[in-house]
């Protein structure tokens, strides 16, 4: 088969899975090329629902992913907190640029919170919105769903634990924390178990990702390792 | 005449206030002969009468004795000031629903300024009509009057003692001065005791002080009654103290039926925000604060407030703010008045029509930033921006979100972690040296072993805020990778032992 015929049957089936998204739909390489190739189109799909699950490390890999999209989307980013403790200077270090996140705290109900998500995605002036939510049912889910299509507005529901959980999202992602990569004595560099743990029109995988002064860097659980940083020893 | 012509107030007295406010309590007093009675000078005297009581020979000042001899079924309430002022009061703002510019009067009595209102009840009589209709219904006995001046209408009120009086527009100092001639001196809205001296002089009308020299006038009675008699024919100015504070902007509009649905208060509302925004733009101001308020049938009245991010004039956004919160508003038995303010207004230039946030945004973002501002409270909203502390939760300001001081710098190279506890969280912790890492720390009963640690790195408080000893913050990691922002406080081998607390999480 030649490329643009599977092209056009990666197309048709995209359009069967009713997500409404067609080849060309705006998408954001992660810059890490085994979880790329692992998403559909090279890159996590733009205007839509992804589910982020784990405690801290989903956190940072919130901010890294929304610091990837500020590079290119000027428009501002919202971050919506169940409670208030989002500390701007630790986020800085994966990249985000706080001059135009906007933050709202202390949502703790999910009623509340699915009302100011979609709010936002409805706005239509935002790059991202980061909700902090316990459970969105599959109705709720799906209205977030079609809010981020209609608005263009990409949206990360950012949750503890795996609970049930809404099918309806693009993704949804499973990021926990491990050992640091040691760069010498004392705490070394982040290291993140990120598993793609559901994608549509993508493939569920899982790396180890580390991240450096440089930027992110995923390691294929099979130990793969691409394009690493010189200066990192894993064996250490 | 000044420019007194374009003012036309409107005086509503309730001369039966006191009793009427005892029945309102305990309906059963209805039909007895009744006063309200105080202590003066050691004796039992009559403060105030019903109409019963009255026309059965009493009036107020009487002793109370003197009075259960001519009237032995009398039934008697002791005074209670307070409660008369706040019924009063209760009146007053529920005259808003005519005007905003609603006060106290002297003698039991409202002010309410009725210039360029009236129109909107169908004139100056009907307005009266519908206005005495309504306290009538509540049990009470209004008499009102409406003339050019606070003091005209004072008199006119208690001269003629009608359910309306009407005096038409003074053209002159001399019309006026016709127009008040015959009143009674009471009506002058004279302290007791100055009516005293002026009656035992055999004045008795107001006409009977216009050829008196005012200077005379004003040496032997002092100020009072050439002031007051100035007030009411429009030399002077009387201002009215509105019981709420009146905002810049307001329009209101009455009902012909009253509403029940929120269909019907939407529609009302969309009329009065477009013409409040057209106030505004005249103005070159923007709301930053506008209340809607329905007066109900009953007289009750219903608000719901909502705020703005910034200053703003464009019906349609400020409609969708009111919409969130329009099922606060139950119409019990309809709503006939409904008014919208804006209580908070700032400056707003047609170029700042067109602002921009930082990096794109625009208005589609201040009407987001408005509907969570007035679901969640605006102090929710940050924009987050760094300040110069050491301490890290002084570090980190909430700049408002269209604020634009963006030219301080996040400081760098420093590990910060991602969550910081709001309050700092008391863990046990054990390490083998001072000045060392701990090896372990204890959270909610759980034990945690570091496996690898950063650290110290020591925080203390500006020196105009040294009130807590300094803080050694360390990155430690547990077995799992977690990582966590712990500090000591207090050093080893000092008096106090020293404590450890949480006070974030890394990624």
């Amino acid at each position: 088969m030649n490329s643009s015929a599977v092209a056009v049957l990666r197309d048709r089936i995209r359009r069967i899975e009713g997500v409404g998204q067609a080849a060309g739909h705006p998408v954001l390489p992660l810059g890490m090329a085994p979880v790329d190739r692992a998403l559909p189109e090279g890159g996590l799909p733009l205007a839509g629902v992804h589910e982020v699950r784990g405690d801290g490390a989903a956190t940072g890999f919130c901010a890294a992913l929304l610091a990837r999209l500020q590079d290119t989307d000027g428009r501002p980013v919202l971050w919506l907190e169940r409670g208030n403790d989002l500390y701007m200077p630790g986020l800085t270090r994966f990249g985000l640029k706080p001059g135009t996140v906007l933050t709202v705290s202390g949502i703790s109900r999910d009623a509340d919170m699915l009302w100011a998500i979609e709010e936002a995605l409805n706005c239509g002036a935002l790059s991202a919105v980061v909700g902090e939510i316990r459970a969105a049912d599959f109705t709720a889910s799906r209205r977030l769903q079609l809010a981020a299509e209609t608005g263009g507005v990409t949206c990360l529901l950012l949750g503890e634990a795996a609970r049930g959980g809404a099918a309806t999202a693009l993704s949804r992602w499973q990021v926990t924390a491990m050992p640091s990569l040691p760069d010498g004595a004392g705490v070394g560099w982040p290291c993140w178990r990120v598993e793609l743990a559901r994608c549509r029109g993508g493939r569920p995988a899982a790396w180890t990702v580390v991240w450096s002064p440089k930027g992110w860097t995923a390691i294929t659980e099979v130990g793969e390792i691409e394009s690493l940083p010189d200066d990192i020893r894993i064996d250490g | 005449m000044k420019k007194s012509h374009k003012r036309r107030i409107m005086n509503v007295w309730f001369p039966w206030l006191v009793s009427e406010r005892l029945v309102r309590r305990e309906p059963e007093l209805a039909k007895q002969v009744l006063a309200a009675i105080e202590e003066r000078r050691g004796r039992l005297v009559l403060a105030a009468v019903n109409r019963r009581a009255l026309h059965g020979g009493l009036k107020p000042g009487m002793v109370l004795a003197d009075a259960r001899a001519v009237q032995p079924t009398l039934q008697t309430r002791f005074v209670n000031a307070a409660a008369d002022r706040a019924a009063l009061v209760r009146l007053a703002n529920w005259a808003t629903r005519y005007t905003p510019w609603a006060g106290l009067a002297e003698g039991d009595s409202l002010f309410l300024d009725i210039s360029g209102c009236a129109h909107l009840f169908g004139g100056e009589a009907a307005l009266a009509a519908d206005l005495v209709a309504r306290l009538k219904g509540f049990g009470l006995t209004p008499l009102t009057a409406i003339a050019d001046t606070p003091g005209a209408a004072w008199a006119a009120c208690r001269a003629r003692q009608q359910e309306t009086t009407i005096l038409p527009p003074f053209d002159s100092l001399t019309d006026a001065m016709t127009a008040l001639k015959e009143f009674p001196l009471p009506a002058l809205r004279l302290s007791a005791d100055t009516l005293d001296s002026l009656t035992s002089f055999g004045l008795r009308t107001l006409g009977a002080l216009y050829p008196l020299e005012r200077r005379a006038l004003a040496e032997r009675f002092a100020a009072e009654p050439v002031r007051r008699l100035d007030q009411a024919l429009g030399v002077v100015d009387e201002p009215i103290s509105p019981i709420t504070p009146v905002p810049p902007h307001e329009v209101r509009v009455a009902c012909l039926e009253p509403l029940t649905t929120r269909e019907g208060i939407e529609t009302g509302l969309r009329t009065l925000l477009g013409e409040l925004c057209r106030s505004l733009t005249q103005s070159g101001e923007g709301a930053r604060q506008l209340t809607l308020a329905c007066h109900r049938v009953d007289g009750t009245t219903a608000r719901i407030r909502v705020g703005t991010s910034r200053p703003s004039r464009w019906a349609e956004p400020l409609f969708r703010l009111f919409a969130e919160k329009l099922d606060e508003i139950d119409a019990g038995f309809g709503i006939e008045v409904v008014t919208v303010s804006a209580t908070r207004v700032e400056a707003l230039k047609p170029a700042q029509e067109n602002w921009q946030v930082k990096g794109g945004g625009g208005a589609g973002l201040a009407e987001l930033v408005d509907r969570l501002g007035n679901r969640f409270g605006f102090g929710r909203i940050a924009r987050p921006a760094p300040r110069q502390s050491w301490l890290p939760e002084r570090a980190v300001e909430d700049a408002a979100p269209f604020s634009s001081s963006d030219t301080a710098e996040w400081p760098v190279g420093r590990e910060r972690p991602l969550r910081l506890l709001q309050t700092p969280e008391p863990v046990e912790a054990m390490a083998l040296v001072p000045d060392d890492p701990p090896m372990q720390f204890i959270r909610h009963g759980r034990s945690y072993r570091v496996k690898a640690a950063d650290g110290p790195e020591r925080l203390e408080g500006e020196w105009w805020l040294k009130d807590e000893p300094p803080r050694d913050y360390y990155q430690v990691e547990d077995e799992a990778g977690h990582r966590y922002w712990l500090y000591r406080q207090g050093l080893y081998g000092g008096g106090e032992k020293p404590r450890w607390f949480l006070h974030g999480v890394f990624a």
